[in-house]
């Protein structure tokens, strides 16, 4: 029966104009997002490869620099757009592209789009994930508002009951005939990320070709939610006209109001040193000791000491090493260190501003829908968290393969003085960002899967239970 | 058989229904005559469980509406003052998917006689029913209430919108639906169609049964100075 009156439903919008024009409108915004961001990601893909091209010629032309001064001189490395970035740009526009390696500093990234975009960026990015999460809900609930009310009003409900028609079977089937229209939305924008790719690219990589699917998933079980609600309140309110009221500021408080008090609220419970005062605390901790009681000085004489004490000899120009290479790997260990534990109580004070975040999305499957979205394409801040600690580690690893060389390419001279090696920088390999597995995104979002699935789960129960105090005769009778 | 026992129903300060007792036996037509407001509409709507009593019990071939309304529905035909349809199927399809709804399947020429008999012109049959006027709506609905062969048949004022011929034909198709065995209760203001169609007629006035006549032992001249004097003596 259910399918009957769906296939019915789906008739039923095939034949209302208004209703086919939003969803070749919808569709047609979800393309042009698409398209608008697989060129953006093809124009991004273009720069970085020229930067990191530019970044490789200038250190290949690096000559007559010591180590250490190639540790000042550094590199750059660049951010790689997640291949879904396409769908969902998430917290990524906002956020830097490049991170400057050097030794003694670690720079955050800069360059992000929304600094060096046009103003139109700070409005939202256009992308996918926020058309399905903001705007088709609000085309869905225009359509669905009047789907149970309307047929009261004209009789119709009455006639179908009279039919012997449970009331829980018409609102499924006009639940699902609305579900149906997302599908094909959310299908279509799959189809076509997956065309553009194939065009742009190569074959998809099973996690790509998985975070896809629990992208399109998320999204499709979110508009289910949105669905399943609509059509109830249209069954629920009397009239129509309330029901669209209701619907909007439904709409309007999930959508717009709550994330955002909830991102205020949550970042006035947990605050953010600003990153002023972030690396100011960073460089005096650098300076004075993690306790405040361990000065760079202290530090530096008692490596001098163990250094001379582990090779037997009384003065530095005794030694076969350079002692100014291991120094400055030392200091650079106590600064990776200090790095760590500030990185790591930002890190963890966002961690505790998004679990703010996810136990709201508990009440707001908008917000569910959001972390998802982002998770799956790979743009969200865990996800760009990663990209700062990869950048740092390739920082380390390079500083202290140039601190080495400082230490030991080289001899010592009779007069004392060490002599360095003319050194080929050019076997130094340039960074590679690792991409994390679904399974990442998974583990950081389970919250907002849990979310989603108990809403569609209280929707569904809404539909399937709570039909018994909805009127079958509008009030006029 | 159709039953309504000291059935009570308000809508906020407004009583619409006093301690309504009612019955239609099967093979009998009852009509329900009153001005407007008088609860014909609220009766109707009682014995399809499309509403709840305050009090009472409603009961529809054995079945109470308020305890087991699908169950009553499946036994019950309904046919609303204004019908209404799929406005983009046929006449045929509509009837082809209310009744498959009802658990009914029957092939096209069974249908095409079914809305004949209800009065749609032929040519109508396979017309989108958005170019139909309410008069041929009407007899879709008739179609559809009465394919299910209910054991009992509720009709709020179905001759509304109808021509002369057709509401003829209606009462002769009411008739005819009662002489195979169902209760038929039918709302209406055609007192000639009472007359012509109705075993009794009740008069409801201010959501009470203020009167009972035999319409078939006067002329439908008569029947009508009987329910204005009782209009004018309830007012």
């Amino acid at each position: 029966m259910i399918f009957k009156l769906l296939l019915l439903e789906l008739r039923s919008i095939r034949s209302d104009g208004r209703l086919l024009a939003m969803v070749a409108l919808a569709m047609a915004t979800l393309f042009l997002s698409t398209w608008i961001g697989a060129e953006s990601q093809r124009m991004a893909a273009e720069g970085r490869a020229a930067a990191i091209e530019t970044s490789r010629q200038q250190w290949e032309a690096i000559d007559g620099l010591s180590a250490h001064g190639v540790g000042h001189y550094g590199s750059y490395v660049y951010k790689p757009s997640s291949p879904l970035s396409t769908l969902d740009a998430g917290v990524m526009p906002f956020t830097g592209k490049v991170v400057r390696v050097e030794a003694h500093v670690q720079s955050p990234p800069s360059h992000s789009d929304a600094g060096s975009w046009s103003s139109l960026i700070r409005l939202g990015a256009f992308d996918a994930g926020m058309i399905l999460s903001l705007l088709i809900p609000l085309l869905l609930a225009f359509s669905a508002f009047s789907s149970v009310s309307r047929d009261r009003e004209t009789g119709l409900l009455r006639v179908l009951v009279a039919q012997g028609v449970p009331l829980r079977s018409i609102l499924w089937g006009k639940s699902l005939a609305y579900w149906c229209l997302s599908l094909l939305l959310v299908g279509a924008l799959i189809a076509s990320h997956v065309v553009l790719d194939q065009i742009s690219g190569g074959p998809l990589s099973s996690d790509i070709k998985t975070r896809l699917l629990l992208f399109g998933g998320s999204h499709s079980l979110y508009l289910l939610i949105v669905v399943l609600l609509s059509v109830w309140v249209s069954a629920r309110v009397s009239d129509s006209r309330s029901a669209l009221m209701i619907l909007t500021i439904a709409w309007l408080m999930t959508s717009v109001v709550l994330p955002r008090v909830t991102a205020e609220f949550s970042s006035q419970l947990f605050p953010l040193k600003s990153q002023i005062t972030f690396e100011d605390d960073m460089a005096e901790d650098r300076s004075k000791g993690l306790d405040g009681h361990n000065p760079r000085d202290e530090r530096r004489n008692e490596v001098r000491e163990q250094v001379l004490k582990e090779y037997g000899v009384e003065k530095v120009s005794d030694l076969p090493v350079n002692l100014g290479g291991i120094l400055m790997q030392k200091d650079e260990e106590y600064g990776n260190l200090v790095w760590d534990e500030h990185f790591g109580r930002r890190h963890e004070t966002v961690r505790k501003q998004i679990g703010v975040v996810q136990a709201v999305s508990f009440l707001d499957p908008f917000l569910a829908a959001r972390g998802l979205s982002m998770a799956f394409a790979g743009t969200d801040q865990f996800h760009d968290a990663q990209f700062q600690r990869q950048a740092e580690n390739y920082r380390r690893d390079l500083i202290r393969v140039l601190n080495d060389l400082d230490a030991t390419a080289g001899t010592r001279r009779d007069n004392g003085r060490w002599n360095r090696e003319k050194i080929d920088y050019a076997t130094i390999s340039d960074f590679e960002f690792e991409s994390q597995s679904v399974g990442f995104a998974l583990g950081h979002r389970w919250p907002e899967a849990a979310s989603l699935l108990i809403w569609v789960l209280f929707s569904a129960a809404l539909i399937q239970r709570g039909t018994d105090k909805i009127p079958i005769v509008g009030s006029s009778r | 058989m159709i039953e309504t026992q000291e059935v009570s129903k308000s809508y906020g300060a407004t009583q619409a229904l006093h301690a309504l007792s009612l019955t239609v036996n099967p093979g009998e037509v009852l009509g329900l005559l009153g001005p407007n407001g008088a609860g014909k509409t609220t009766t109707i709507h009682l014995l399809a469980g499309f509403l709840q009593p305050d009090s009472g019990s409603v009961v529809i071939d054995g079945v109470d509406v308020v305890k087991n309304p699908d169950e009553a529905r499946s036994r019950l035909g309904y046919i609303p003052e204004n019908v209404a349809l799929y406005p983009f199927l046929s006449a045929m399809e509509n009837l082809q998917h209310f009744s498959s709804l009802a658990g009914l399947k029957f092939s096209r020429e069974e249908m095409a006689k079914k809305l004949v008999t209800s009065g749609l012109a032929p040519e109508a049959i396979h017309r989108r029913v958005s170019t139909f006027s309410k008069g041929m709506r009407q007899k879709v609905g008739i179609a559809i209430a009465t394919s299910k062969n209910a054991k009992a048949l509720v009709l709020d004022e179905p001759a509304s919108g109808l021509d002369p011929h057709a509401s003829h034909e209606l009462s002769m198709l009411v008739r005819q639906v009662a002489d195979a065995g169902a209760a038929v209760l039918m709302a209406t203001h055609d007192l000639f169609r009472a007359k012509e169609s109705c075993d009794r007629v009740v008069i409801l006035q201010g959501g009470k049964l203020v009167q009972e006549i035999d319409p078939r032992s006067l002329s439908a001249n008569d029947l009508e100075k009987v329910y204005l004097k009782q209009m004018e003596s309830g007012s």
